[in-house]
């Protein structure tokens, strides 16, 4: 393995190998969602000129932004987990113990984990659900439910599976250390 | 169980995990859930049952995180916030604001004024505070840091401005209270515009008091400016101004919807920036991906509030203590200062739509039995619910800011800003509930 | 005594709330405070879009759900939103709850999700308003116009020239004002609810067809567990909220059109009658076949169902022509 960190122990570099694949599919998920959001833009734009310039309508609208929606508000949770990038609010904190944060540190990604994790399994299931059905939205498409339930059940589960990697690397190198991950 | 336990129970331990710098994300998720868990599990009064808490809590968090993000309206949040980063990329908000420090370099705290003055202007096209916060804080913020404004006045200002969204008309806030009132959108339309004026002058001055009284903290450049130099940078303002024209004109011309026009205002930035070739692939790249995990972070706030709000309306506690208040035969003046006292604590913690969904079933009933003014009372949920946006411990409107306005506009620091603001808006408020004319003057003369 | 969650999609307001609320009275007064209904208004609980999950998953005992909402799960009691029969409230509501609750194949449709049907609502027929100096009178109005229409309706304008564009209700009172769209095809209920009348300058009345794929459903296991007598209270409260609700939207429909025509509602608008409704429901044929290979592809009887369904209509529709509404009897 091209490990470029080629003193790192041995036993290490499983994980690290693992990292770099969370990593990067973090960062193409990320990168979906970016593509997301210019699409729902555009494919607006072109309902406006559709209806003023053209006289024609366009079907199915607002399921099909609905379901780019989804794409663009889920699929980058990994990402904004692995960056520790979700909103705190400053209260007296830093005022703690530096052994005090440690803890703090991995309650954090455990009340993570508590909101994730049920919202992820409902998402499993509500895919299963729309899979097995067939389930659509109204419309001229007749557009399926499972694409957007896919995308956010992956969006879900990819965004468990960094907390967990946090909480495992909070708990090996406290943050505040030198050496916190990511 | 009873439900009334399981909910303090709940927000005493929101309480505790913020203050234990627990991001507010992921605790109102996973306290909602655990409460919404419990009540199902306890609810046939047998016990504890497993099994029967399970399903209806993952049908309810569902319902919630997916279908709420489901949403064509709230597109207009995202597509706002990356236009403001092209813009900012291509130079055309930069623009503007070199314009008006140019027109405004006498005046001290200029650029948090001219800030708020684009927020009322803003709120004009738009009916949604979050829309109006994220696509100016991402504008002006960055701006009011370079010429070395204190990052406090610079994010809190507009955060606050971003509050007149949904006061001044259009306002999705006033559609909704106008459907559960059967009072007219037009006449709160209209009563929307006085009380929302007077927001924005009183923003004014406190910027103004603010900055007198810290003149450190609104640097005033001392260079001499010439009409010439002022006519040249008015030119310079022309992509901007064209935005607005094309925003304001095609909601005004009947041409664009508000989501399109955040669809439209993405794509001008995004045209422009490129035949001007101020934008690189790189910076379109980051713009994108800077929105996307912005965007994300936010909506998950908003997606545990949600839940939470599907959690407070199954315990019934809005209900009861509205039943409370109406048993005890106040005055009209108490009814309104415990009616404001609860918008007050619930805008705390919930969203103002979902906050209206869970109250005005009962409230409405009540100011309606006191013989008040319906129109006016409108006027008094949307400001208190305004307010709401701007409070901590969940200030969806600051939290807009901490993600748009760059390093350091987080959102401790615009709380400690907003503070400043809440003193002269509780002032307004005050004034708006002393005074039924203010909101009712214009409505009234229309008739 | 037991408690049932209600989750409701709409606010406290209006004739359909007052029927809800007067349904859930005559519930507690019936079981004689056996059974109390607890109604969580404005989808405070549960969007409107997922009182079907909601409700087949046990997050509330009853709702209020729309067949929009689920074309595949409720596909066969949408057959009361086809733009064809009748739009008379009472004759439409009566004709699908007799359908619903004694066609088998409905019954077991619904059980499949888990819910069992209690009763019925309906939209009313569909009237063309318009704002500006925009109006619909006849089918040749209809082409080049952009019109807010959703479900079948949308559809068939759309098939007839028609620039439709499907919004939210909360958005059409500004996109009529704004001129965003010309017109909407909608109901007398909401133009009043929602406060169309206001930036609406004429109305042509078409009375074309009716959303009764629209009613409440309530959580199977929780009924299962019910005995015999609070079942039997539902299915009475249910029976009589569509007498009362029919009764409550035909004097209203009155109400809001002669309040039009004077301005005593607020503001005077022109009302005229729609010139061409068979054309509209010869359009709206090819969905009803549509609806019938939808329905067959799942098992059912799909014409069968269609033709006692017409059966129904045309049973009611000669009951109200030789006896009147039965609050008039
Ligand atoms: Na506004
Ligand atoms: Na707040």
């Amino acid at each position: 393995m091209n490990d470029r960190n080629g003193t790192a122990p041995r036993d290490r570099a499983a994980p690290n190998e693992l990292l770099r694949v969370l990593r990067r599919i973090e960062g193409a998920m990320t990168a979906l969602a970016a593509l997301a959001i210019f699409a729902m833009a555009a494919f607006i734009c072109y309902g406006v000129i559709a209806r003023n310039v053209l006289n024609i309508s366009v079907s199915d609208e607002t399921v099909i932004v609905g379901e780019l929606m989804i794409a663009a508000l889920v699929l980058p949770l990994a990402r904004v987990a692995a960056e520790r990038g979700f909103i705190v609010v400053e209260l007296m904190t830093h005022r703690f113990a530096m052994r005090h944060r440690i803890a703090l540190s991995a309650l954090t990604v455990l009340v993570g984990l508590m909101a994730a994790l049920p919202i992820a399994y409902a998402g499993l299931i509500a895919f299963q659900g729309a899979w097995s059905s067939g389930s659509f939205y109204f419309g001229v498409l007749n557009w399926p439910e499972w694409p957007g339930k896919l995308a956010f059940l992956a969006g879900y589960v990819l965004f468990t599976l960094r907390l967990l990697v946090l909480l495992v690397a909070d708990l090996r190198d406290p943050p505040g250390t030198g050496a916190g991950a990511a | 169980m009873d439900p009334t336990i399981i909910g303090t129970f709940g927000l005493i331990a929101v309480l505790i995990l913020l203050v234990l710098r627990v991001p507010i994300g992921f605790v109102l998720a996973s306290v909602a859930t655990i409460c919404t868990f419990l009540y199902y599990a306890f609810r046939s009064g047998r016990g504890f049952d497993f099994s029967r808490g399970l399903s209806p809590t993952l049908s309810l968090i569902q319902s919630n995180a997916f279908e709420f993000l489901h949403s064509y309206s709230l597109s207009m949040v995202p597509m706002f916030i990356a236009a403001g980063h092209l813009a900012y990329h291509s130079r055309i908000s930069t623009d503007i604001y070199s314009a008006m420090r140019v027109w405004l370099v006498r005046l001290p705290g200029g650029l948090a004024i001219a800030s708020l003055f684009g927020c009322g202007g803003f709120s004009a096209i738009t009916g949604s505070s979050m829309a109006c916060a994220s696509s100016m804080g991402r504008i002006c913020i960055p701006e009011m840091r370079r010429w070395n404004y204190d990052p406090r006045l610079a994010s809190s200002t507009v955060a606050m401005g971003g509050t007149l969204g949904a006061l001044i008309p259009p306002s999705v806030l006033f559609i909704i209270y106008g459907l559960f009132t059967e009072t007219s959108v037009s006449q709160l339309f209209l009563a929307g515009i006085l009380p929302g004026l007077l927001t924005l002058a009183g923003f004014v001055v406190t910027v103004l008091v603010w900055v007198r009284l810290r003149p450190g903290i609104a640097p005033l450049s001392d260079e001499t400016t010439t009409t010439r130099d002022k006519v040249r940078a008015a030119g310079l303002a022309w992509p901007a101004l064209m935005l607005m024209v094309i925003v304001i004109g095609g909601i005004y011309g009947g041409y664009l919807t508000a989501t399109e026009a955040a669809a439209i205002s993405l794509m001008f930035a995004l045209v422009f920036g490129l035949l001007s070739r101020r934008l690189d692939w790189q910076m379109i790249r980051s713009s994108f991906i800077d929105t996307a995990t912005q965007s994300a972070a936010l909506f998950f706030i908003a997606a545990g509030a949600k839940i939470f709000v599907s959690f407070i309306s199954l315990t019934g506690v809005t209900h009861a203590f509205v039943d409370l208040v109406a048993a005890a035969d106040l005055a009209p003046w108490q009814l309104l200062a415990v009616i404001a006292l609860m918008y007050l604590v619930l805008g705390m913690f919930l969203d103002p739509l979902g906050t209206m969904l869970l109250t005005l079933p009962f409230v409405v009933p009540l100011i309606e039995g006191m013989g008040m003014d319906l129109i006016w009372f409108g006027v008094i949920v949307v400001k208190l619910l305004e307010i709401g946006l701007v409070t901590p411990p969940m200030g969806l409107n600051v939290f807009v800011i901490a993600s748009v306005g760059g390093k350091d506009s987080d959102a401790t620091t615009a709380f400690k800003g907003v503070a400043r603001f809440l003193i002269v808006d509780l002032a307004v408020l005050v004034l708006l509930l002393a005074f039924p004319m203010i909101s009712l003057v214009i409505p009234n003369s229309m008739n | 005594e037991t408690v049932l969650i209600y989750s409701e999609g709409g606010p406290n307001r209006g004739t359909r709330a007052e029927a809800l609320e007067d349904f859930a009275q005559n519930v507690a007064e019936m079981s004689n405070g056996d059974l109390a209904i607890d109604i969580h208004w404005g989808g405070a609980l549960i969007k409107l879009t997922a009182t079907l999950g909601g409700v087949r998953d046990g997050a509330a005992d009853m709702g209020t759900v729309l067949t929009a909402y689920e074309p595949l799960r409720l596909m066969a009691y949408g057959i009361g939103d086809l733009p064809l029969a009748s739009s008379d409230p009472w004759v439409g509501m009566r004709a699908m709850y007799e359908l619903m609750t004694t066609n088998r194949q409905m019954i077991d449709a619904l059980a499949d999700e888990n819910v069992v049907y209690i009763s019925n609502y309906t939209s009313t027929g569909i009237q063309m308003n318009c704002a500006g100096d925009n109006r619909i009178e006849s089918i040749d109005d209809i082409a080049g116009k952009k019109i807010r229409a959703s479900g079948t309706f949308g559809k068939v304008l759309n098939d007839l020239g028609a620039n439709t564009v499907n919004m939210g209700y909360n958005e059409v009172y500004q996109a009529l004002d704004s001129g965003l769209i010309d017109c909407e095809a909608g109901y007398l209920y909401t133009l009043e609810g929602y406060k169309l009348y206001e930036v609406i300058n004429h109305i042509a009345l078409a009375d074309w067809g009716q959303i009764t794929g629209f009613g409440i459903v309530m959580n199977k296991d929780i009924y299962d567990g019910l005995t015999p007598e609070q079942q039997q209270v539902l299915k009475d409260a249910g029976d009589r909220l569509v007498d009362d609700f029919a009764r409550a939207q035909i004097e209203q429909m009155d109400v809001i059109v002669d309040g039009l025509k004077t301005g005593d509602i607020g503001r005077q608008v022109d009302v005229v009658d729609f010139d061409g409704r068979q054309t509209l429901i010869d359009a709206s044929m090819k969905y009803r076949d549509e609806w019938v290979e939808g329905v067959t592809a799942m098992g059912l009887d799909g014409e069968g169902l269609w033709s006692e369904y017409t059966d129904l209509i045309a049973k009611y529709e000669a009951e109200r022509d030789t006896s009147g509404y039965p609050w008039n009897r």
